[in-house]
């Protein structure tokens, strides 16, 4: 899945895979990569422009860290994070219901 | 990666926030990564908002201190011994000195409406800063040797200090370079040539209840003139107009 498709949803696939646990951009590409089984494909870049939206928003915070020897920014789900994955995965949930029901 | 260093740089994205966007790509293999001339633009258009309030707001608050000084100075100003030789400096600082507000004001304004252009922003930020300067250093040389002529210098400094994120706005390009009008900016459609008109009215009503209407009209004449002049001149650059 590419292009405009992929990218409208980014900002909600991120947010989820933060929920689980704090992450640096490479970690969450893999993480989005591994759990879609290869389906989410995108360019790697496209997820930074994407995390500093979402860290303007205030949706997500940032933190220069060492991980395995290496220097990486670290991305935290904020409060206001949560509460915005939760709306618009219950917006998600209902588009997904309308599809079904259209195109079954 | 250099790739991608070249294309940040050629939008306009340099010093902390080009080391940071290049240490957490490192990691990615660059074939990976997308198109960098793509992805540069993608990276200016996130980082174009906070640059945009940022730049609006140390305008606007280092032209606040300096219309301070300005007003206190324009109160208490006495003429020197050549008052002839003080018309153009004071011709100057009134004029400047609305321009530097209504700069500074609407840089504020379309940052807080459409932070996404940063562009307009940084223009409108970089015409308020030099008018408020103008406006400053008449005021000083009407001044001088006053108290006036040791205020001006911290307002001329905090200016002068926005200059580096003012360029960086300058510099940065977004995917949107449209620069609008005053619609973007104002709740109402706006009639420039009305505005002029009602400004010069204004200035002409003040000198009536000061009981000089003929000084009046002739002020009010150079207000609405220059008020519609600016408009002209200025309009494009700063966004006022299509």
């Amino acid at each position: 899945m590419r292009g405009e498709a992929l990218k409208s949803q980014l900002e909600l696939l991120l947010l989820a895979t933060l929920e689980r646990e704090p992450a640096h951009g490479y970690q969450i590409v893999e993480d989005l990569k591994g759990r879609s089984a290869g389906v989410l494909d995108f360019p790697e870049g496209s997820v930074y422009p994407a995390l500093y939206r979402l860290e303007r928003g205030g949706l997500v915070t940032s933190r220069w860290h060492r991980v395995e020897g290496r220097r990486r920014r670290v991305y935290r789900l904020t409060r206001r994070g949560r509460s915005e994955l939760s709306a618009k995965r219950g917006e998600w949930k209902t588009i997904v219901r309308a599809m079904r029901a259209v195109l079954a | 990666m250099s790739d991608l260093r070249r294309e940040l740089r050629a939008v306009g994205i340099r010093g902390r926030a080009l080391r940071r966007i290049l240490a957490e790509t490192s990691a990615h293999d660059p074939a990976e990564l997308g198109d960098p001339r793509a992805l540069a633009a993608e990276f200016a258009d996130a980082l174009a908002p906070k640059l945009a309030r940022r730049s609006a707001f140390a305008s606007f608050s280092a032209l606040a201190v300096a219309g301070t000084i300005s007003l206190a100075a324009f109160a208490t100003l006495e003429p020197r011994s050549e008052p002839a030789a003080d018309v153009p400096l004071l011709l100057m600082a009134v004029v400047m000195g609305q321009v530097a507000f209504v700069a500074g004001a609407l840089g504020l304004l379309r940052a807080l409406r459409r932070p996404q252009d940063v562009r307009t922003v940084a223009r409108r930020a970089l015409v308020g800063v030099l008018a408020g300067a103008a406006t400053l250093v008449s005021l000083t040389v009407i001044a001088h040797p006053n108290w006036e002529l040791a205020l001006s210098a911290p307002a001329l400094l905090a200016l002068a200090a926005t200059a580096p994120i003012v360029a960086r706005g300058l510099s940065l390009r977004t995917l949107s370079t449209a620069h609008g009008d005053l619609t973007d900016d104002l709740p109402v459609a706006f009639d420039a040539r009305a505005v002029a008109a009602g400004a010069g009215v204004l200035v002409l009503l003040a000198s009536v209840a000061a009981s000089d209407p003929f000084d009046g009209l002739i002020r009010g004449v150079f207000e609405g003139l220059a008020c519609y002049g600016g408009f002209l001149v200025l309009g494009r650059f700063l966004g006022l107009r299509r």
